[in-house]
């Protein structure tokens, strides 16, 4: 983001003479083309190369027999980077840290990518983990151009003028139109992913229609902010170059950011508020306990940059490419973490003895049942006798079928008043997305019940077959039991044969008791 | 228990309206609260002062650059405040000067927090102690609360880090205090449906056997047979019977 572009000051106000240029008077021989003969010049005016007011890099190769520098330079290359107030000049500030930011955020980035590929499982949310896919993918290609893009400048730079510019590449962040708009999508994926990620922790059907509803409203009106300043900027830039100053788009800059700030807020509490609640399942073994760790520095990721952004301007330059690497972290990390999660409360829930808790909701889909069973009753009741009063167990629930038409009714096709037309519109408008909601979020992505049979579950299975070998007895195939043989020994035949139980060897078992046994 | 809570809920909010009370009033119109004080001027959310002559920029959103001085006749007559030039040091992070009219975040939070006080006030009350759909509306209704509110301190913390003086804090133990009271709110919801759930229930006729009184009521029965109706109201108003479906907690 070019600092003229900022919705703050810069910070420093130290002028720099080499900047502004250095009178060296006379006495200098110059040859300005090397096909033209070497002159005298009387005066000569020299002007470093600065980016925004302010000393660069030079590329140049300086060895003990190369000419020193200006001592108006070097003074004011000491002072650029003694000073801590500076803006670009200590070290941490320089291009080697800038660097270092972008190559560790595509690193992370590409790496959750293949997480995301190798481990979320397709099933059961299946639209959840492809969008969660295209997202980090789209992130990763993202970061990988973003990449490109800067070290090919940095690369011209260095050829063409032999410098290395700090203010050229961060310029990229809010003057390329390719990552503005591959950006304005990787957020919006990744909100709607953590919308869904808050849906999966909330057990009622309704809470999931609300925090679907909230979360899918808030994230479309987030990015809408966003962008309106970044691409209006962007077009002027591009077309026109006028001030982005120029008009009241540098209000809404801060005020997205700080709404980001605030629904990254507000996600980090649910889920810290659902780890406290949950707690023994989240530190119930090391894995699930290191999942847990980093699911709460991922979500105070992005809280901690706005903190760091008002005590330090450095931090504000990256923000765009820091808020991919959170929002993706954020999204498959705690995806992960409630995966996780969820797996270990179905198996408690399943080992428990009143099993799954049951809501109100869930009895919903009996409720269509019964009123499919109303629907059909009153034209089986008209077929078998003409009695009207048969309500049965089922009179309570209202019918919504229409009355069959009267043949000595007339009936006008009048258009209904305005007032029940416009609630007629609104009902289907609320109808249709409440079926859009249950149809492609909840019934697709929340209502399915985890299968325990994970595909990373190899030691579940490894155990119940342990559990199945012991229970039939080939875990101690060497073990030899010997078996009695007893005869059933009836009251009649008791005094015949009296001697005929034959006993034999140390372990002895009935023949029962063996049976059962087995 | 849920009258309780609602009482909780309701002194909650009061002291969450209060606090947001107060970076409202600041400069200019309370002259002892501030949001912040940096480089000899006092900031409010309508406005700023200069510490040395007490002079103040009239109330509005977005800080002025014009000052309200009184002239020898009483009126007011706009002059500039400082002959300091305002640039990056005018805010403390050194935010340019247009970014003051998100201070406008400060009273549409009071706004919401003062409804959402007469919400929980209402809550007490015999009328809405019980409805769901009051309940429900608060809880709706204290979502943007929060979120402005959450704002507003972010807002101040944007414009007046590291210099923002106690009323700016108040705001984030009003945050917390509001986003507390909605919990307890939508818990009150969940409790009130449940006990609605079982009186609903408790009408239906369900055969419940007493688990630890078997031995007590057979004996009973053997002694009078005769008197078989009573004996079954009786058990079942017995403290040993379980009549209360399982609702998991969540």
């Amino acid at each position: 983001m070019s600092k003229a572009d900022s919705w703050r000051y810069d910070k420093g106000n130290n002028t720099y003479e080499s900047c502004k240029g250095l009178n060296l008077g006379s006495g200098i021989l110059l040859r300005s083309h090397k096909d033209t003969p070497m002159a005298f010049y009387n005066g000569i005016h020299f002007t470093s190369y600065c980016d925004n007011g302010m000393p660069v890099y030079s590329a140049l190769l300086k060895t003990a027999d190369s000419f020193p520098y200006l001592d108006a330079i070097q003074q004011d290359w000491n002072q650029f980077i003694s000073v801590d107030d500076s803006d670009r000049g200590p070290f941490k500030y320089s291009i080697y840290a800038i660097l270092l930011s972008f190559t560790a955020n595509f690193v992370i980035v590409l790496s959750l990518t293949i997480i995301v590929f190798i481990t979320v499982r397709q099933k059961p949310y299946r639209g959840a983990s492809n969008l969660l896919k295209l997202g980090s993918s789209l992130a990763s290609i993202n970061l990988t151009i973003f990449v490109a893009k800067a070290l090919n400048l940095l690369k011209s730079e260095h050829v063409n003028k032999a410098i290395v510019s700090t203010d050229e590449v961060l310029d990229l962040l809010g003057s390329d139109m390719a990552f503005t708009c591959l950006d304005f999508f990787v957020v919006l994926i990744c909100q709607l992913c953590q919308v869904q990620i808050v849906m999966r922790l909330f057990s009622r059907v309704r809470e999931k229609r609300l925090v679907f509803l909230t979360g899918f409203i808030l994230s479309i009106i987030s990015q809408v902010l966003w962008a309106i300043p970044s691409f209006t900027k962007l077009a002027r830039n591009h077309f026109t170059g006028g001030s982005y100053d120029d008009d009241g788009l540098i209000l809404l800059s801060p005020f997205v950011y700080l709404l980001r700030i605030t629904f990254s807020a507000f996600y980090a509490s649910i889920i810290i508020f659902n780890v406290f609640i949950k707690r023994q399942l989240c530190f119930h073994n090391q894995r699930m306990t290191l999942l847990t760790v980093i699911t709460i520095l991922i979500i105070f990721l992005q809280p901690a940059f706005f903190v760091a952004d008002v005590t330090n301007i450095w931090v504000d330059d990256l923000s765009e490419i820091f808020n991919t690497t959170c929002y993706v972290g954020s999204a498959v990390i705690v995806w992960q973490w409630v995966d996780h999660l969820l797996i270990l409360e179905r198996k408690v829930q399943a080992q428990s003895v009143l099993g799954r808790p049951v809501y109100v909701d869930d009895q919903e889909d009996n409720y269509f049942a019964r009123y499919a069973l109303k629907t059909q009753e009153p034209t089986t009741v008209n077929d078998v006798t003409s009695s009207s009063n048969s309500s049965g167990p089922y009179g309570n629930i209202p019918s919504q079928i229409p009355a069959a038409p009267d043949a000595n009714k007339v009936e006008f096709s009048e258009r209904p008043p305005v007032k029940e037309r416009v609630w007629q519109g609104c009902t289907r408008i609320v109808d249709g997305m409440l079926y859009y909601t249950d149809h492609f979020i909840i019934k697709g992505l929340a209502i399915k019940t985890l299968s325990l049979h994970s595909k990373n579950s190899s030691d579940d299975y490894s155990k119940r077959k342990a559990k199945v070998r012991r229970r039939i007895g080939l875990d101690r195939p060497n073990e030899i039991y010997v078996y009695a043989t007893r005869d059933v020994v009836f009251d009649s035949d008791e005094a015949e044969d009296v001697g005929a139980v034959q006993e034999s060897g140390e372990d002895v078992f009935h023949h029962e008791e063996a049976r059962t046994f087995a | 228990m849920p009258s309780k809570l609602l009482l909780l809920t309701c002194a909650l909010t009061t002291v969450a309206m209060v606090f947001q009370i107060l970076p409202v009033i600041s400069m200019p119109l309370v002259n002892s609260i501030y949001l912040s004080r940096y480089n000899g001027r006092l900031f409010g959310v309508f406005g700023w002062c200069v510490v040395s002559t007490g002079v103040c920029t009239p109330a509005r959103i977005g800080y002025a650059m014009q000052c309200a001085v009184q002239d020898t006749d009483g009126i007011d007559t706009a002059t500039i405040c400082d002959l300091e030039e305002f640039t990056s040091n005018f805010l403390p992070s050194r935010a340019k000067r247009a970014i003051s009219k998100l201070l406008v975040v400060h009273p549409m939070s009071l706004f919401f927090t003062t409804i959402l006080w007469i919400a929980t006030i209402a809550l007490n009350t015999r009328v809405f102690a019980r409805s769901r759909r009051a309940l429900a509306c608060a809880v709706l209704w204290s979502l943007p609360a929060v979120f402005l509110s959450l704002l507003s301190f972010l807002v101040d913390v944007l414009l007046f880090v590291p210099y923002l003086a106690w009323p700016g804090w108040l705001i984030l133990v009003s945050t917390v205090f509001i986003s507390t009271a909605s919990c307890i709110m939508c818990g009150v919801r969940r409790s009130v449906s449940l006990q609605k759930y079982e009186k609903l229930r408790g009408k239906e006729v369900i055969e419940l056997v007493p688990m630890q009184s078997d031995k007590i009521q057979s004996e009973t029965l053997n002694l009078s047979p005769g008197d078989s109706q009573s004996q079954r109201a009786a058990s079942l108003a017995s403290p040993y019977l379980v009549n209360k479906p399982y609702y998991p907690s969540s």
